[in-house]
């Protein structure tokens, strides 16, 4: 059951999204990720009212957790946060914040809007798949999510 | 033509005023007062007067008052019986626009009978030669007032002179006070302006540092994250078809991408410096050092290093980057003692000209002063990486600091006998 549980990946690098994959499979976290390029995609997934014309139109079920960089091409990781924050379905969806930023604006503008957690990319691969595989642990098994929020 | 003067007083028929009684007493019978001499009178008052003819154009001066005479340097015998004009020709230096001249003033009351007062009139009074000759700069107010007999008609102009040359030279300078006033005002304003510039312009160049903070945070980061994860991926992948030799290439890749990451967040740390505010309290300073050492001998349990730390010195500063600016002085100090027996580490205040001073000191491996006009630049380095590690951002990290608190920051070392930093913190006596 728990490898049913989807991670969501909302990353505009190539580079980052295939590192953070491996790092997740490097720390043996198998659960599905699903890797998305920029908000506008990220907000089509979740609420399946798509903002441009696109096949889904009904929501997808939602992950365990949102991996969620903060400076995306068109709506900003801030912006994802808002609306998943903003609606009843999705108000307590994990988000985590994985972004290179450190700067005290986007941190604080993060927990403003209620991200569970912020994290920073590590630039050492090692770190960074420390991180994953707790990062994975932590939301995919040991996380007790709220009633009805799937 | 009728003239009054010393010759024919004896002549002139004494008057006796009638003094309306509103006491209700009675009056004494006219035969039992003396006469009045209102001639004398007339020349003792205080006022400057002079009794002119209305025999327009001449004026001719009929009487004048000693006060009068005293004022312009004349004397009876030579003003009485000629004309106005003669005597005192028109030396008006400055008529106010608009303003009636005397000739014209005498003219209206000739014509109307009524009284006329002047507005204020520069009239240089010439100096007699025994006072020096030349004139004086005067201010004075005329009034001229008809004297009109019993049946109306036009007797006397009653010429009267006031000096307000005090009070014309204080309006005067009350003016240029004014003028003074409104100069300053306009030019700080302009300076408002100036200010009000610069600080849009600094606001501008605050921004576009953010802008580019974001960027190096962010975007450089990436492109390293890559380097070192694809390295690792070649490891640990293909580890079989590697030799060591390019093993090693890849070590140095993801050492050097290692490198240039901490070389960012030493950038962005320096940068933070510039864009923090400085909010000054007061901070035991002696007290955040012995922390800062404590931390120090913490994470380094092996050494013994001698600290000698002023108790109780407070400095009014801005309490973190104190810190920030502490941990970079002392850390060094650590590092650079750390290749001698005998380690020392001084803290505290000196004075050197009437200027308090904190110092830091250390008898660590110091430096070649010949260098030291680089040491507090970013990146510049006075020993081999392979000697004593660092990204050489700490003392410009410092000098940063102090310079926020408008404060300077200076050295003295010897290549093995130490250093010895010296920094201000502005007005920081708390």
């Amino acid at each position: 059951m728990p490898d049913e549980q989807i991670i969501l990946l909302v990353e505009d690098n190539d580079d980052d999204a295939e590192l953070t994959v491996r790092a997740f499979r490097e720390a043996r976290i198998n659960n599905p990720i699903v890797r998305l390029e920029d908000g506008v995609a990220a907000l089509d997934y979740l609420f399946g009212s798509p903002h441009e014309t696109s096949a889904t139109s009904t929501p997808n079920a939602l992950p365990a957790v949102v991996l969620l960089d903060l400076n995306l091409p068109r709506a900003t990781g801030l912006d994802v946060l808002k609306a998943v924050r903003a609606d009843a379905r999705t108000k307590h969806l994990p988000i985590v914040i994985l972004t290179s930023s450190t700067e005290d604006a986007d941190r604080l503008a993060a927990y403003d809007h209620h991200a569970n957690s912020y994290v920073q990319k590590p630039v050492d691969y090692q770190a960074f798949v420390a991180a994953a595989r707790q990062l994975g642990l932590y939301w995919t098994l040991l996380n007790v999510t709220t009633p009805r929020v799937r | 033509m009728s003239s009054v003067s010393r010759g024919n007083r004896g002549t002139t028929q004494p008057k006796i005023c009638e003094v309306p009684s509103s006491s209700g007493a009675t009056m004494p019978p006219e035969s039992l007062l003396p006469a009045v001499d209102f001639e004398l009178i007339f020349e003792s008052a205080s006022a400057r007067l002079l009794v002119l003819c209305p025999d327009s154009p001449r004026f001719t001066i009929a009487g004048a008052s000693n006060a009068f005479l005293n004022a312009t340097h004349t004397e009876r015998g030579t003003v009485v019986g000629r004309g106005l004009f003669e005597v005192f020709p028109d030396r008006l230096v400055d008529r106010p626009a608009g303003e009636r001249d005397l000739r014209s003033s005498l003219e209206h009351v000739w014509s109307s009978k009524r009284a006329d007062t002047m507005a204020p009139q520069r009239y240089d009074i010439p100096l007699p030669p025994a006072q020096g000759g030349g004139g004086c700069e005067r201010f004075h107010r005329s009034s001229n007032t008809p004297v009109l007999a019993s049946n109306g008609d036009l007797r006397y102009i009653l010429h009267r002179v006031e000096d307000v040359t005090e009070a014309v030279l204080l309006e005067r300078q009350g003016e240029a006070q004014r003028e003074r006033i409104e100069a300053l005002t306009r030019q700080s304003e302009v300076a408002e302006a100036d200010i009000a510039k610069g600080n849009a312009a600094l606001e501008e160049a605050n921004r576009e540092l953010e802008a580019f903070s974001y960027s190096v945070s962010h975007d450089l980061r990436a492109p390293l994250r890559a380097i070192d994860g694809f390295s690792q991926a070649l490891v640990a992948d293909y580890a079989s078809t590697l030799d060591e030799q390019a093993q090693h290439y890849l070590d140095r890749v993801r050492a050097g991408a290692q490198r240039m990451s901490e070389l960012i967040d030493d950038l962005l740390n320096l940068s933070r410096i510039h864009r923090s505010p400085v909010r000054r309290t007061r901070v035991n300073a002696s007290e955040l050092c012995a922390r800062i050492l404590t931390e120090l001998a913490g994470r380094d349990p092996g050494r013994d290093v001698v600290a000698q730390i002023a108790p109780d010195l407070f400095s009014y500063a801005d309490a973190h980057l104190l810190t920030v600016a502490l941990e970079h002085l002392l850390g060094n100090a650590w590092k650079f003692t750390s290749k001698r027996a005998g380690a020392e580490i001084h803290f505290g205040q000196s004075r050197l000209n009437d200027e308090l001073h904190w110092y830091v000191k250390d008898n660590g491996a110091g430096f070649d002063m010949a260098y030291a006009s680089r040491l507090f630049s970013p990146f510049q380095r006075m020993h081999k990486a392979s000697e004593f590690a660092g990204s050489g951002i700490g003392l410009a990290t410092v000098q940063r600091i102090v310079l926020r608190h408008g404060g300077r920051i200076w050295v003295e070392a010897a290549m093995n006998e130490g250093a010895r930093f010296f920094f201000t913190l502005g007005n920081d006596h708390a």
